[in-house]
């Protein structure tokens, strides 16, 4: 799945919005614990947090991270998300909370594959 | 590969970490990251030192009184980090390995540190793993060889 169909799909808002959407992911990770993500997150994942500082780009980047989702509609501040276009990482904000915005990844990611078979 | 500290370069580098700044914990994991990328262009290789560096980096900054330093050193099929500082030290090593355990203040915690899941991170990504604490301070020395990956062993 594309992080553009990703978007129109929740549908969420792109906060990074001079960045590319055309990435695809196939897994989610959801933590607000940067050690798990830092573990578990790949360049294969879209990462759901709720926390809105600067540490999450250090993850996200180094990880190459597909795109971080911020849950519960937690507007970063503007300099995070022009910290997040220079190092090309797209930030998606969500209304819903890590739980639901979690597991309506799971079901759209469930019924792509599905799809496919 | 031999399991030694003897080999010599002359690949060396250093990051000072500031103590007690948690905003910026990553950005010397991503120049170490960005540095090495010249000498081993391997995404998945640099990756799994990003994280050890990344978990480093934040406890000198958050676990020490004047902050620390990152000695990157570059072999042809490794690269060895040394992470220092000069106190407070560990009071109980065998504590600060179990994994959930942490000392990191809530401030910390907040912005999600202090999980007790750094070290173990460091342990499970890197081949090589040795650390040291007193009063004095803390040696924390670890490598990553560049051949395959041991999460996946």
């Amino acid at each position: 799945m594309t992080i553009q169909q990703l978007i129109e799909q929740l549908p969420l808002q792109l906060l990074t919005t001079q960045l590319n959407v055309n990435g695809s992911f196939h897994d989610v990770y959801t933590s607000d614990l940067l050690s798990a993500a830092l573990a578990k997150v790949t360049e294969d994942h879209v990462w759901v947090t709720v926390q809105v500082h600067q540490n999450i780009l250090g993850v996200a980047s180094i990880k190459q991270a597909a795109a971080i989702i911020l849950s519960e509609n937690l507007m970063p501040d503007k300099d995070l998300v022009s910290k997040a276009q220079e190092k090309g990482i797209v930030i998606l904000l969500s209304p819903y909370t890590s739980f639901e915005t979690s597991g309506m990844l799971y079901n759209m990611l469930k019924e792509e594959k599905n799809g496919n078979k | 590969m031999e399991n030694t500290l003897s080999t010599t370069t002359d690949k060396v580098f250093l990051y000072d970490v500031i103590g007690a700044q948690f905003d910026t914990i990553g950005s010397k994991a991503l120049a170490v990251k960005k540095m090495l990328n010249d000498y081993f262009p391997k995404n998945d290789y640099l990756r799994r030192l990003g994280v050890c560096v990344f978990e480093a980096e934040a406890n000198l900054a958050i676990h020490t009184i004047h902050g620390g330093s990152i000695e990157v050193m570059i072999f042809s099929d490794r690269v060895r980090i040394t992470a220092k500082d000069d106190g407070p030290g560990m009071k109980d090593m065998k504590k600060a390995l179990t994994p959930g355990f942490s000392t990191a203040p809530e401030s910390a915690r907040q912005l999600g540190f202090g999980g007790g899941v750094g070290l173990n991170n460091i342990k499970r990504f890197a081949d090589y793993f040795y650390i040291e604490s007193s009063k004095k301070g803390t040696t924390l020395i670890f490598e990553v060889w560049n051949d395959d990956d041991p999460t996946t062993h």
